[in-house]
């Protein structure tokens, strides 16, 4: 009986020792944290992808309970949730449009013939160790993955040698615009779907030797438009989203298809 | 037993099919394209514009900053306009379209034209020695292209204590700089007498692979006439020719890691660059032409060229009647550390040494297989990089070990990529590793 009792003993007075000994240094050390805080990061999609500019999930909400402001929104959480975290302090959720990546180029290998025989690293930055280019069109999607690795939504996939982007899986971290040595990515809000698919500023002529769908700088789009929303500078067009209104006429007019109206792309699995 | 360095190295086939001929002169070209970014450092500022007249000489670029150079006009002519042109070295980058008013003419005859000055080297000042350097746009002509005149300028802590000519050409194909050691010794001699007046008096080394005999001994011939000049004898081995492996082959010194040679006392210049500084002095001309290795297997009749800088490869190729059906890889410089280029109207610049075209028979179209851990390239690496793992680092994104582990030291020689039997693209994803870590600071 007592060989059971002894060890018994021991451990009870041992976990006595330790407990007192915790309780009083979670009193003594006791350091305020916001509740809040521990709610926003529930709430958060807890991506960690530093779409919003802060280090993380946690420096973001640190940011936002802190300062009590919602002047950044999560790029990843939809508005649903962001006006839960606004509703929890107490502030009213900006319900500014979501922005996707889009990329301005349409230089598959129909379009824009490959001029070298790259056989290196599958890695656009390494790819522009060896040339600037590996296609006709020195602007073009190298299609080398570099962004889609960036990609932390698996939104972005490489299709006849350029980076196809999915506008529903897209949540607009930016990631990927750094990632791109080309820097042919760049955002618009999700439901401007017309887009120019083209980075060209070379003169009309070498643009369209280049690329079958380049942008040729023929300003038809920019006498088209009714909404002062399309203007072509360096023989490229570009289009302003705030005052874009979707008319479509410029897509009509383009005699190149560099302006293109994206359709959202609906994955064959999920059909 | 002749002097190289310890570490690593390699002996891929020499090749020198075009030792033994002579500089040829070619013809005003119909079209030049000056490229103004032919340096490492600032890019230049172009000064002219369409329709400007420019003489031969003229300043077509001006530097931006110190680590800088001007770019010249080798011809009398018109510019046409300015385009934006792939470089032999693959980026795309501005370029200045001169036409000449003379096209056809012998370039030799342009050159016969020159008056040569005598000028009395005793008088020259350092100030004056250095700013007629910067002034003639001179940069390093091995293949680097860093400006001549920020290496001849070390900061006032740093002592030189000996200057190495590098002759060494340790790469396959090359010839240029044995064939200007041979039939311009007298001039690189005189060159040199001016970095040695700029440094006071210093012991110069001329450091020259052993396979080059001929101009071991030409060169030697001419030193008897000057002080504390010598030739260096060296082993053949790759990459001699490479700053610090050169170094401790000649003096047995050790650049230490992330240094420059100046922190051993040593200044390194290249052959065709002490070429440029003699003529800058002697002729009062800037860097204007250079001599280029044009070789391959689809050149029948390969040679060595004197071309003013801009002249485009299809010049080249029409003049050495090269079959561009045949080409599959045109390489500027020499096989192991030179560029690919995709366009035959690229132009030559200051640092194009050679232009080699090769035809399908000599690419090797290998996959990247696992690593064997056989330990190849860490022997062969001449910095003594453990390259095997430093590439594993560049892939899993270590960046910290990596930097720890000196990638930042990798010469890019293609020592490693050579010897792999696994054909891993070694020397690729140090380069790779490298950007990265540039990129990210």
């Amino acid at each position: 009986m007592i060989e059971i009792l002894i060890p018994g003993l021991i451990l009870g007075g041992f976990a006595l020792i330790s407990s007192t000994g915790l309780f009083i240094a979670a009193k003594k050390f006791y350091v305020y944290e916001d509740p809040r805080i521990a709610e926003v990061t529930g709430l958060l999609p807890g991506a960690n992808c530093g779409g919003c500019g802060f280090a993380g999930c946690a420096a973001y909400t640190d940011y936002v309970v802190a300062n009590n402001t919602l002047n950044k929104p999560c790029p990843v959480a939809d508005d649903e949730t962001m006006s839960q975290i606004g509703a929890l302090l107490g502030l009213a959720a900006n319900t500014a449009e979501k922005k996707v990546a889009s990329l301005m180029c349409k230089g598959t290998s129909q379009n824009c013939k490959l001029v070298t025989e790259y056989t290196g690293i599958e890695d656009c930055w390494a790819a522009m160790l060896v040339n600037d280019t590996t296609k006709a069109c020195s602007f073009s999607c190298l299609g080398l993955s570099s962004c889609v690795r960036a990609c932390a939504f698996d939104a972005m996939r490489i299709e006849d040698g350029i980076v196809v982007i999915d506008d529903e899986k897209c949540t607009g971290c930016g990631m990927c615009i750094s990632a791109c040595p080309k820097h042919i990515l760049h955002m618009r809000p999700k439901s401007k779907v017309v887009t120019v698919t083209c980075f060209n500023t070379d003169r009309g002529a070498e643009a369209r030797k280049a690329c079958a769908v380049a942008c040729i700088g023929c300003m038809k789009c920019e006498k088209v438009c009714e909404d002062d929303a399309i203007h072509v500078n360096n023989f490229l067009a570009k289009i302003d989203y705030e005052k874009c209104t979707l008319c479509e006429k410029c897509v009509e007019a383009c005699p190149t298809n560099a302006i293109e109206i994206r359709r959202i792309m609906v994955d064959a699995e999920n059909v | 037993m002749l002097k190289t360095f310890k570490m690593g190295g390699i002996h891929p086939p020499e090749e020198k099919i075009t030792a033994d001929q002579p500089i040829t002169y070619g013809e005003v070209p119909t079209q030049l394209l000056i490229p103004v970014d032919q340096h490492i450092g600032k890019p230049c500022e172009i000064i002219v514009e369409k329709g400007s007249v420019v003489k031969r000489g003229d300043l077509v670029a001006k530097s931006t900053g110190f680590i800088s150079s001007n770019v010249h006009s080798p011809v009398d002519g018109k510019v046409e306009k300015i385009v934006r042109f792939p470089q032999l070295g693959g980026q795309i980058r501005d370029c200045v379209l001169v036409t000449p008013e003379n096209p056809g003419v012998s370039y030799l005859e342009v050159l016969k034209n020159e008056s040569e000055n005598n000028i009395d080297i005793d008088l020259l000042t350092a100030e004056d020695i250095r700013k007629t350097i910067s002034e003639a746009g001179i940069v390093g002509m091995g293949g680097a292209g860093f400006p001549t005149h920020v290496k001849l300028s070390p900061p006032p802590d740093k002592k030189i204590e000996a200057l190495i000519i590098n002759g060494a050409e340790c790469e396959p194909y090359i010839t240029s700089d044995h064939r200007l050691m041979l039939e311009k010794s007298k001039e690189i001699l005189k060159g040199i007498a001016i970095l040695q007046k700029l440094f006071g008096g210093i012991p110069i080394y001329i450091g020259i692979e052993f396979n080059k005999a001929d101009a071991i001994e030409a060169l030697e011939r001419e030193c008897k006439s000057y002080a504390n000049i010598s030739v260096v004898p060296l082993q053949v081995k790759y990459p001699q020719g490479g700053e610090k492996q050169l170094i401790k082959a000649v003096l047995n010194r050790e650049v230490p890691s992330k240094g420059l040679p100046m922190d051993v006392g040593v200044v390194v210049q290249n052959v065709a660059t002490v070429l440029a500084i003699h003529d800058a002095f002697y002729h009062k001309r800037p860097l204007l032409e250079r001599v280029v290795t044009i070789s391959g297997n689809c050149v029948n009749q390969p040679g060595n060229i004197l071309l003013p800088i801009g002249t485009p490869v299809s010049y080249v190729i029409n003049k050495f009647e090269i079959d561009t059906e045949k080409v599959r890889v045109l390489i500027s410089g020499g096989p192991m550390m030179g560029k690919t280029s995709y366009s035959f109207e690229s132009p030559i610049t200051k640092t194009t040494s050679a232009l080699l075209f090769f035809d399908e028979a000599r690419i090797l179209r290998r996959q990247e297989n696992p690593c064997i851990r056989c330990g190849s390239c860490i022997e062969a690496c001449p910095m003594g990089l453990a390259v095997a793992q430093l590439t594993e680092m560049i892939k899993a994104n270590n960046i910290e070990t990596s930097i720890k582990d000196s990638i930042m030291d990798c010469i890019e020689c293609g020592s490693c990529s050579y010897v792999c039997p696994a054909d891993r693209r070694l020397v690729h994803w140090m380069r790779f590793g490298k950007l990265i870590i540039k990129r990210e600071n």
